[in-house]
């Protein structure tokens, strides 16, 4: 019963945008527009968070659809505790991150503005006189913060650097923004200066002056802060108005504080490259990092995936997926938060169980488990128990009778595979281990089937983990790249790597123990035996002297990954709380938009179901939209198409509509004409016609006709 | 008597010859390959400040004798007729180029006298304090109290290069005037557009009127034609108080970069003649020479006050002023201005780069407050050194302050800091900086080969065999045929980087991911499914990416709509980053460049 009311929605799922493009071209068209319409009001929206799909057995009696509408409630109300918990976990990371960053830079404002008030302290009068102050200062600088956002691409940083402004002004600076379009050469430095004086002042004079500035500076509510202007895409600016602008303010840098701050997303190169070396003589440069993506993406993998923060989990194949469009193609955070948010969403959408979810976020989830477990219906109940990881024969922990026992255990185990996780990472990390990739393997189902041969993990001890090109070890690459860092650690890193790990280990307590066990006899017996052996350790330490606890850390680490570290796909029950359906994700965030379109114009009938079509068959008929027929006659070509050619095909079509007989007259134009005339005109045909060609241009399937072949055009896209 | 820079009335149009050797200060003299003539000449020459002045030639020194100085026969004796000289010696030069007129001593110069007569006695004080206030200007800043002492004066053009203490004397020997003028400065920089000029000086001169006008927001004249007989107003107010009124432009050469600039600029220079007000007096200060500015005829020129660029000992002399540890400072100064002010001679930039340098030669020393002896100095230079060769270089480029956390490691990792800095100067550093997703580097790996290699040769290094083959059929070719390919390649490294339009792009792109689609596979294995698509699908959003290089100035793109995509593109960056760039996805990089 699961299959096919999952199985519908996907589908729709898939081509949702592409059917409303068509939709909307169907509009104005033919004569299925109606009917076009109510089809597309029964199609479920897989966007909403709880599509109608259970619904779909309508039979049934009213008290069962009842029960469906209560259950989709809780489903919707589980999705958004359950990803409002995971968003506000992630601003907190994220915020955590940036917080070490935005402290930097307000220290570094704080400084900088010390410096420039202990050179002079100029009184508002001063500032006010139009001419510069006389001092004894050779060499004036505005103060620059290059913060290096180490992304090349820039939608994670707006948020950032929004924050990062709202910081600094919380802090009491003036702040002002200016982004890239307003540094163009199209509003040039005078609309710079407006923006600022907008952005700062209550009352903006007619003309744009710093002066302005300065008398606004002098009043004195704002006198004793700098003013901050926030750039946040270096790169894009217009490198002359930039310039220019610096240089103007370098005429008042002494009269009034202001700093900039602006953000690269690529090498300090950027502003050598876009400034004139006269502008940036002019700057005080300091840079400040931001941590690296990767670096986001582990604390973020850590606190939403590996510590399972809302109860919601992905499976194996899913975070590969996410891993790889990381790496490969986006490498933005934003987009792998929206890709999770879509799996969230797609999960309580279609599992039927997952509202239990929510049981992880409950006090006491135990009884919320029973109470839901007890109202729930016979049949969902049954379907708990159908679930294909209960139903699984090689299972190495069998499901008991009891769903709210399940779960529990089931939550258990997640606890302790996350905590070995950390362990493992913990280990990992000072071999270079990203998380994201361990976290990978340790989800793999298959590694768990694996493991249990011994012998791999043997091979791996004797060589030290460098066969990642075998085909056994590149299952656990990761992982035995963890044991072996730990074999190999030295003393003082392995202390405190057991610090952390009697951290993660806290809630088993036999693993707890041992730990503790391992750091006494570290402590005791070690410490003075690294300080004996200080001087001869490439010798000996390494070589000799640090086998017995080095190698006890890597067999306990070891003994604990193969006990505890339980994919999550192994156990029963855990298609409640795992999204699994990679295949929804990539259509989503991959898409080929253009491929899609493609294919919707040239089998449009299928998704029309109208009646008018259907009964052609393979045939094209004139009752479809204009642009459909145009992209099914342009299939028969190659990459370019007369354009005289498929006109007259056009035409034969739309006129064949009348007279079923003549389709064989298609050839012949000048019978077709006579034919023709009476049925629809031939400016509306080539109206009709011109439109469609002018659709399939802005869809992107073919490019309009070059100067030098005035009647061909061309085909950009290609198969079916 | 030859009195090097009396105020003169000259107008171009009038055509005489030069009869006096106080003949209109014309000033054609291009300063720049004379100070060229004295930097090679500084070398032999004691370094006394005068005397490293321009090297008098003979005619100059017969001038000079030959013109008694009448005032201040002390020190500044030599500078004096230095400066006349100046005045005097392009305008032989330039007689048959451009014959000024005979000058006609103004009426207004027996105003002038007295007030320099005035000058004379009271040396000591104010004028004693403004020469103290500006080292090595004190020719300049007689000139000035000269030029503008009498507020009926003529206008009067400040220039020299950037960082000569212009604006400074100016303003100093403005503050030295008696009554105190009243100044009204256009700091033509700050100031946007021709419109914010207008309005920032009628503001100041509404606000003198503060009485009068109750500070009514008045309009802000858009044409230059409603400016003049508003200034005009407004000065005229002013005057009427009894004041004069100093006029200042700094900047000047910063107009001429305006739209429809070189009007305004005529205008500006135009109007002594426009205003006609004799209280009025108009400064301009400009980096430019004046030779800039000769596009108007018929009108009055300016007085010139050139401000040359400052000598090693004046700049000395400035970085000294205000040392806490003069002995110190100066033992710092004598080892590292001289390499520095082979670079530069800009006083700002060697500010800019002795203060970290300065850091530097301190750090071995507890107090800064001791007198440092031989030895304590050759120690200090010993561990100055490396960083000054590093400061040498850099200082042509930006000199990019480290983070928090690198200026700590610099402080305690000593030279190891530096030959880091060496390193990531020469590009050693393997390591891209910054976070890029696969496709994006193989397409901006494939625009750099589609904006480096010649198009026709895409088919041979992209063909089924690589490179290889094309190479060797290239061998057989003839020397003759060799030598054409070979010129053709010069003049490719010659242009830069090429253009190339999307579908090459995308060509190449598919070419080399298919190749590396292997590699990545292999790395891999393990997820098949993942792995195949993941690489398949690079193509889907490769538009995206597209728009991510173009946006972070990787690559540029020229001339395009929307629908057709037909624009070209060119890839903006340099083969370091793309060797680093191809690191970073182990992609063979060179195979696929083109060598001669």
């Amino acid at each position: 019963m699961t299959e096919p009311s999952r199985e519908a929605p996907l589908t729709a799922a898939h081509n949702i945008e592409p059917f409303f493009v068509l939709h909307k071209a169907a509009a104005g068209a033919s004569l299925t527009t109606s009917r076009a319409r109510r089809r597309v009001d029964k199609i479920p929206q897989p966007s909403s968070p709880s599509p109608k799909s259970p619904k779909r057995p309508r039979d049934e009696d009213g008290d069962d659809e009842g029960d469906m509408e209560l259950y989709e409630q809780l489903r919707l109300e589980a999705f958004h505790r359950t990803w409002s918990k995971i968003q506000s976990t992630i601003n907190e990371v994220l915020r955590g991150i940036n917080l070490k960053l935005f402290d930097q830079v307000l220290r570094w404002v704080q400084e900088s503005f010390s410096t420039v008030r202990s050179v002079i302290r100029p009184c508002p009068a001063e500032i006010q006189q139009p001419y510069p102050l006389l001092t004894d200062v050779i060499c004036r600088k505005i103060p620059t913060a290059f913060v290096l956002t180490k992304n090349a691409e820039f939608v994670d940083d707006v948020t950032t650097f929004r924050d990062l402004s709202d910081h600094l002004e919380s802090n009491g600076c003036h702040l002002a923004k200016l982004s890239s379009t307003e540094l163009s050469a199209k509003y040039g430095v005078a609309g710079c200066l407006k923006s600022l004086l907008r952005q700062l002042l209550s009352d903006v004079p007619d003309v744009a002056d710093v002066s302005a500035l300065a008398s606004w500076y002098c009043r004195a509510k704002n006198y004793d802060q700098p003013i901050i202007i926030v750039i946040d895409d270096l790169e894009q600016c217009s490198g002359d108005v930039l310039g220019e602008l610096v240089m103007t303010l370098t005429e008042w840098v002494i009269k009034i504080p202001i700093f900039f701050v602006m953000g690269i997303a690529t090498t300090l190169d950027a502003p050598r490259k876009l400034l004139s070396s006269e502008a940036l003589q002019q700057l005080d440069p300091c840079q400040l990092t931001m941590g690296s993506p990767s670096d986001r993406m582990n604390a973020l993998v850590e606190a939403i995936l590996v510590k399972p923060c809302a109860g919601f989990c992905i499976s194996h194949e899913v975070a590969v997926f996410l891993k790889n469009y990381f790496f490969r193609h986006d490498g933005t955070i934003t987009s792998f938060i929206s890709a999770l948010k879509l799996a969230c969403s797609k999960h309580f959408s279609v599992e039927p169980l997952s509202f239990l979810c929510m049981g992880t976020l409950e006090e006491d989830c135990e009884n919320f488990w029973r109470d839901k477990f007890d109202a729930m219906p016979e049949a969902m109940q049954k379907q708990a128990f159908g679930l294909p990881s209960c139903t699984r024969e090689n299972n190495s922990i069998k499901p008991g009778n009891n769903l709210v026992e399940g779960l529990s255990a089931l939550m258990k185990l997640q606890r302790d595979w996350s905590s070995v996780l950390s362990c493992l990472y913990e280990a990992g990390r000072h071999g270079k281990v990203q998380l994201l990739d361990i976290f990978c393997e340790a989800i793999n189902p298959d590694l768990r089937t694996k493991k249990d041969s011994n012998i791999e993990l043997l091979m791996s001890k004797v060589t030290s983990g460098n066969l990642p090109s075998g085909n056994s070890g590149a299952g656990r690459r990761f992982l035995a790249q963890a044991l072996d860092t730990v074999r190999y650690m030295p003393m003082e890193t392995l202390f405190r790597v057991l610090k952390v790990w009697s951290i993660h280990s806290e809630g088993m307590n036999e693993i707890n123990d041992k730990v503790k066990e391992l750091q006494s006899t570290t402590t005791s017996a070690d410490c003075m035996r690294i300080t004996k052996d200080k001087w001869t350790r490439s010798t000996n330490s390494t070589a000799n002297g640090a086998v017995p606890l080095n190698e006890k850390a890597t067999m306990l680490l070891d003994d604990i990954t193969r006990k505890f570290l339980v994919p999550v796909e192994c156990l029963p029950f855990h298609e409640i709380i795992c999204f699994k359906n990679v295949g929804v994700l990539q259509s989503a965030l991959i898409g080929n938009p253009r491929r899609m379109v493609q294919l919707d114009l040239l089998k449009s009938q299928s998704r029309l179901k109208c009646s008018c079509c259907s009964r052609n068959g393979i045939a094209v008929s004139a009752s479809l939209h204009d642009t459909s027929i145009m992209c099914n006659l342009a299939q028969e070509y190659g990459d370019v198409i007369n354009l005289q050619d498929w006109y007259l095909s056009f035409d034969g079509i739309i006129n064949n509509t009348n007279s079923k007989g003549k389709r064989k007259l298609i050839g012949s134009p000048s019978k077709k004409k006579s034919k023709a005339a009476p049925q629809e005109s031939e400016a509306m045909i080539q109206a009709r016609f011109c439109r469609a060609v002018t659709e399939l241009q802005i869809t992107g399937l073919l490019r309009m006709p070059s100067k030098r072949r005035p009647d061909l055009v061309q085909r950009v896209a290609f198969g079916p | 008597m030859s009195q090097p820079v009396t105020p003169r009335r000259t107008t171009r149009a009038s055509t005489s010859a030069p009869d006096s050797p106080s003949s209109p200060p014309k000033s054609r003299s291009k300063p720049s390959p004379r100070r060229q003539l004295l930097a090679a000449a500084a070398p032999d020459s004691p370094s006394s400040p005068p005397k490293s002045r321009p090297k008098p030639s003979p005619r100059r020194q017969l001038l000079a004798a030959a013109a008694p100085v009448p005032d201040s026969p002390s020190s500044p004796t030599k500078s004096r007729p230095k400066s006349s000289h100046k005045r005097q010696l392009p305008t032989a030069a330039a007689v048959p180029e451009s014959p000024s007129s005979p000058t006609k001593p103004r009426p207004k110069s027996s105003h002038k006298r007295p007030p320099h007569a005035a000058d004379e006695p009271t040396d000591d004080n104010p004028l004693a304090a403004l020469l103290e206030s500006l080292p090595g200007r004190r020719a300049q800043a007689r000139d000035l109290l000269r030029l503008l002492a009498p507020a009926p004066a003529l206008p009067v053009l400040l220039h020299g290069g950037a960082a000569t203490g212009k604006t400074r004397a100016l303003l100093l020997a403005l503050r030295h005037l008696r009554p105190t003028p009243r100044l009204v400065y256009a700091a033509l920089r700050s100031l946007p557009s021709p419109r914010a000029l207008f309005a920032s000086i009628l503001a100041q001169l509404r606000a003198a009127l503060s009485s009068s006008s109750t500070s009514s927001r008045q309009r802000v004249p858009d044409k230059p034609s409603d400016f003049v007989p508003a200034l005009r107003d407004a000065l005229a107010g002013v005057v009427s108080q009894g004041e004069n009124v100093y006029l200042v432009f700094d900047n000047l050469e910063v107009v001429r970069g305006w739209d429809k600039g070189g009007q305004l600029v005529s205008l500006l220079l135009r109007l002594h003649d426009l205003l006609r007000l004799p209280q009025v007096v108009l400064v301009y200060v400009s980096s430019a020479a004046p030779d800039a500015y000769y596009t108007m005829t018929g009108s009055v020129e300016p007085n010139h006050v050139y401000f040359p660029d400052y000598t090693v000992d004046e700049v000395h002399g400035i970085l000294m002023r205000g040392q806490p540890n003069p002995k110190l400072y100066s033992s710092f100064l004598g080892v590292v201005l001289k390499p520095l002010f082979r670079v530069t001679r800009r006083v700002d930039e060697l500010a800019a780069v002795l203060e970290p340098l300065f850091r530097r030669y301190c750090e071995p020393l507890g107090s800064l407050n001791g007198v440092p002896d031989e030895a304590i100095r050759r120690r200090l230079f010993e561990h100055l050194q490396p960083h000054l060769t590093v400061a040498l270089n850099e200082t042509f480029s930006v000199p990019i302050r480290a983070s928090l956390d690198d200026c700590k490691d610099g402080i305690s990792g000593g030279k190891g800091s530096v030959k880091r800095q060496f390193g990531g100067r020469d590009g050693l550093s393997s390591e891209l900086e910054f976070h890029m997703s696969v496709s994006a580097k193989y397409l901006l790996l494939s625009a750099f080969l589609a904006s480096r290699n010649p198009a026709t040769l895409d088919a041979a290094l992209f063909d089924a065999t690589g490179g290889t083959d094309s190479r060797n059929r290239k061998r057989k070719s003839s020397q003759a045929s060799i030598d054409r390919k070979d010129t053709m390649a010069e003049e490719l490294l010659m242009k830069g980087p090429g253009t190339f339009p999307l579908e090459r792009l995308l060509a190449i792109f598919q070419c080399i991911t298919s190749v590396s689609e292997d590699m990545l596979d292999e790395v891999e294995c393990e997820d098949t499914i993942m792995g195949g698509s993941g690489m398949n699908a690079l193509m889907s959003d490769v538009l995206l990416q597209l728009s991510t290089l173009c946006n972070s100035n990787f690559l540029s793109k020229s001339r395009s709509c929307p629908l057709e995509g037909s624009g070209r593109y060119r890839s903006n960056i340099d083969e370091d980053l793309a060797l680093k760039v191809a690191r970073s996805v182990s992609f063979p990089l060179s195979k696929y460049m083109y060598r001669r």
